[in-house]
């Protein structure tokens, strides 16, 4: 009972500090404010070790298994375990100056990123042009009317059309997109309230 | 500085505006009226634990990147409340999901969101650490890999609720390329882009809605109340801005 009260205290106590130093930036609530991210930037670096091996374990449960995932999970603990054993090397010979791992980074892993993200527009049009198959309405031909203008916008000599497809883009688009994130704010905002002070799911059942 | 105090005042109103909201509602809403928004997603989300039961599938989950210390804590928050019948139910007929995260701090929490349902039930022993699983730690890596997931034998339905871009395409389209039952939700334009024409309109929640999962799901009046502050908020809010609208449109000179 104690801890559940005293963890409560803790957690309200720290959320509404930075709550208001992010409405109130005087100054000893802003340094008190970016000490308590900082600490939790740490607790965040702790929980990357544990996802690490949760990663590794997750991965080795599946190689043991029979499927097609043992080929992506093979390369995934290689490359884990790779990784560890380089970034370890680094700081036992290289004072830790990271060259290594930054060939790795702007080699291996920025390219393949980029390739997946590139990949993305592919798997988007895919979905765009099976809408239809989906869902049959309104809104799908809003939605695909909408894409393909402004798609059309992008070709030169378009002329009118382009000048709708920027309207569309600044009034509509923009007026949609706010709305959403306004929507999303004030979630965000009544959620982050009740989490904190109502169903604190921080605390032990 | 003046831009400061004035953008400080409106941080301080719209947060009073919003725990107002909240006693308001706690007050003067009644017990047994439930609230007005009517999402299938969140209704059928029990029938797929049912439905995985039966047919011997698995429920794949996948919660997205968002970071508990980052802007999109809340949605990850709100995606997870949303699920909680299906982790009651699923730990109830054991017939446990694969959670799949996409940030270290998510996966904490979601591991311990499902480790809590094993432990309502008196179950705990049964829970097995690699239901939750962390698999990328960058948006595209994580969907990329928690794709690959979808392609194994018996994954029966894939639920995405969370804090997605456009990544998210790359589930979505290896679920219909396998054959996967799917439901999405989502709060960025970017997700919502991609899933809008991948799901239908009984499958997909959209922005704000995402944070209705709580209330719809588990029906406790902590959680229906901040729905209906939200909803008084949002009115609110609506209101401002056609009179803002008005007095500039006369001259008014605002905005």
């Amino acid at each position: 009972m104690l801890r559940r009260i005293l963890v409560t205290a803790i957690a309200i106590l720290v959320g509404v500090t930075v709550l208001v130093g992010a409405v109130w930036p005087i100054t000893p609530l802003r340094e008190l404010r970016a000490i308590l991210l900082q600490w939790a930037m740490i607790v965040g670096a702790f929980a990357f070790l544990l996802a690490f091996l949760n990663l590794l374990r997750a991965n080795l449960a599946r190689l043991k298994r029979k499927g097609r995932g043992r080929f992506p999970s093979f390369l995934i603990v290689l490359s884990a375990l790779g990784t560890v054993i380089l970034v370890m090397g680094e700081l036992l010979w290289q004072d830790g100056r990271g060259i290594w791992s930054q060939y790795l980074v702007s080699n291996f892993l920025v390219p393949g990123e980029s390739a997946l993200l590139a990949l993305t527009a592919v798997t988007l049009l895919l979905s765009g042009l099976q809408i239809f198959r989906v869902r049959r309405s309104l809104g799908s031909l809003l939605f695909l009317t909408v894409a393909l203008l402004l798609l059309l916008k992008t070709v030169p000599a378009v002329g009118l059309l382009a000048d709708l497809a920027n309207w569309v883009e600044r009034v509509l688009a923009l007026a949609g997109m706010r709305g959403l994130i306004i929507g999303v704010a004030l979630g965000t905002l009544l959620s982050g309230l009740r989490t904190l002070f109502i169903t604190r799911p921080y605390v032990e059942e | 500085m003046r831009v400061d105090s004035q953008l400080m005042l409106w941080g301080v109103g719209v947060i009073l505006l919003a725990v107002v909201s909240m006693f308001v509602s706690a007050l003067y809403r009644r017990k047994e009226s439930s609230p007005r928004r009517a999402i299938p997603v969140f209704k059928n989300l029990a029938g797929e634990v049912g439905r995985a039961a039966e047919e011997g599938s698995l429920v794949h989950i996948t919660l997205g990147s968002g970071s508990l210390y980052g802007e999109a804590a809340m949605t990850s928050v709100a995606a997870l409340e949303s699920l909680t019948t299906l982790a009651d139910l699923s730990a109830a007929y054991d017939t446990p999901p694969i959670v799949t995260t996409g940030d270290p701090t998510l996966y904490l929490l979601a591991d311990d969101w499902m480790r809590r349902a094993y432990s309502r039930l008196g179950n705990v022993g049964r829970y097995r650490p690699t239901l939750v699983q962390f698999v990328g730690a960058s948006p595209v890596a994580y969907a990329a890999q928690a794709a690959t997931y979808l392609y194994e034998k018996g994954v029966g339905s894939n639920i995405m609720f969370g804090a997605f871009a456009q990544e998210v395409s790359l589930l979505s389209n290896a679920s219909a390329r396998s054959g996967v039952l799917s439901v999405g939700a989502a709060t960025s334009w970017q997700a919502l882009g991609a899933l809008f024409p991948a799901l239908g309109a009984t499958e997909l929640v959209m922005g704000e809605d995402l944070f209705a999962g709580g209330a719809l799901v588990t029906q406790r009046r902590a959680y229906e109340v901040a729905l209906w502050g939200e909803d008084i908020l949002r009115w609110a809010v609506i209101a401002g801005l056609i009179v803002l609208a008005m007095l500039s449109a006369l001259g008014f000179g605002v905005g």
